[in-house]
């Protein structure tokens, strides 16, 4: 490996993975090199796009030093999603161009996961920090509180 | 080239000493979106984000310590500080993704650092140590400038107020820099306040407005002192400073700020 490089080493959704990256490189610019590239956009922590759940917590991958990712789980919305969420967004038209939906299912996973039952309030604290131009954000809302519903539907017949 | 995360606070003094050129990052929040765009190019990263001694909140009699990589949602859900006085505040800082990596310490190296005119208020002072001094050594939050070439922030020192309050001018509400900002609070030994934006810089503490402060009636008062502080150059900058102020004032004494 060039002396000018860092190597970084993780699992990503399941797998593990390999990188080898400059020393000011992001994870975002780590999973790149590993051949699973992120939606990209701010590079700024800003718009949401690109954010992964980083040992269980989601993060903009673009904020995240890969050096401070190695040995941490990553998971995409590959793995992070909710079915429930996907099922009900689909439904609801709350992923128009889809740029921002993976990192926007990643953070209302979460929410849903640590918060079963969140309102409408909550939800939209959950969505600071994903930009997303095409849907005004209503259907997002209304596809998570009716995934929520859902779930705490699920719950209550077990 | 290396990239170097140290596990304990001791270890990071070491390594500080050995690479006083390396760049510290705590949560990187601010420092990776600087290196994606090419203002920063560092040979060498000293990253404090897995300090395992670092993100301890400590209470002693009535003041808290808080280790030098506490994440300000940590220190918002952190009841040392007083949540529901303090959680209101770091909601409106950056995102909810990024408030769960930003640390308050690193904060205080930005500019702006935002946080500083809150931490002004509770009394804070940034603790510093290096590998070849004994002892530490304690800043002004407003003074991480300062920092010796061997030093690292090791940790912050705050008073737990019984009332606070945290009034902030933005374009918008969150990821956008603050243009003004006043903070208020009653600790005990004393309220103070300070404030943040135009001539007052990162922040400034308020002492002529404290007297006011203590006084339920002292809401003009107050705004006074502190537009004098800030010294906001134009009439719709000292209308709105002085409205921050009357916020605050308001909230310490009535706990809401409705007009």
């Amino acid at each position: 490996m060039p002396d000018d490089l860092v190597e970084v080493r993780g699992t990503l959704d399941g797998e593990p993975y390999h990188a080898e990256v400059p020393v000011w490189a992001s994870l975002l610019d780590a999973l790149e090199a590993a051949g699973r590239p992120l939606p990209a956009g701010c590079r700024g922590g800003q718009c949401g796009s690109c954010t992964v759940s980083l040992d269980g917590v989601p993060a903009p991958a673009c904020v995240v030093p890969a050096g401070a990712a190695a040995g941490a789980v990553v998971e995409t919305a590959r793995r992070a999603a909710l079915p429930v969420l996907v099922e009900e967004m689909a439904a609801a038209g709350a992923t128009q161009c889809g740029y921002c939906s993976p990192g926007l299912v990643v953070a209302l996973s979460h929410l849903l996961r640590t918060s079963p039952a969140p309102d409408a309030p909550a939800v939209r604290e959950a969505l600071t920090g994903h930009l997303c131009r095409c849907t005004g954000y209503e259907a997002i809302v209304t596809a998570t509180l009716a995934a929520a519903a859902r779930l705490t539907s699920e719950i209550s017949s077990i | 080239m290396a990239y170097l995360r140290p596990a304990t606070i001791a270890s990071a003094l070491a390594a500080r000493a050995e690479l006083p050129r390396a760049l510290v990052c705590g949560g990187g929040t601010a420092v990776q979106p600087a290196m994606n765009a090419g203002l920063l190019r560092p040979a060498d990263v000293l990253d404090l984000g897995g300090l395992r001694d670092g993100a301890a909140i400590d209470a002693y009699g009535d003041r808290v310590r808080l280790g030098p990589v506490v994440r300000v949602a940590a220190a918002a859900r952190a009841h040392a500080l007083g949540a529901g006085v303090l959680g209101g505040l770091l909601r409106g800082f950056a995102t909810p993704a990024v408030r769960e990596r930003a640390t308050l310490t690193g904060n205080l190296f930005q500019a702006p650092a935002d946080l500083a005119v809150v931490l002004t208020a509770l009394d804070g002072s940034l603790i510093t140590a290096s590998a070849h001094s004994r002892g530490e050594r304690r800043l002004p939050v407003t003074m991480a400038s300062a920092l010796r070439p061997d030093e690292l922030a090791v940790g912050l020192d705050l008073a737990v107020p019984a009332a606070f309050a945290y009034e902030r001018l933005a374009v918008r509400e969150v990821a956008a820099p603050t243009l003004a900002a006043v903070a208020a609070a009653l600790l005990p030994g004393g309220p103070r306040a300070a404030v943040t934006g135009y001539r007052a810089g990162t922040a400034v503490p308020c002492p002529g407005a404290v007297p006011h402060l203590a006084d339920p009636a002292g809401a003009d008062g107050f705004a006074a002192a502190v537009v004098a502080a800030a010294a906001p150059p134009t009439p719709y900058a000292r209308r709105s400073v002085a409205a921050l102020a009357r916020r605050c004032h308001r909230r310490i004494h009535r706990g809401d700020a409705d007009a």
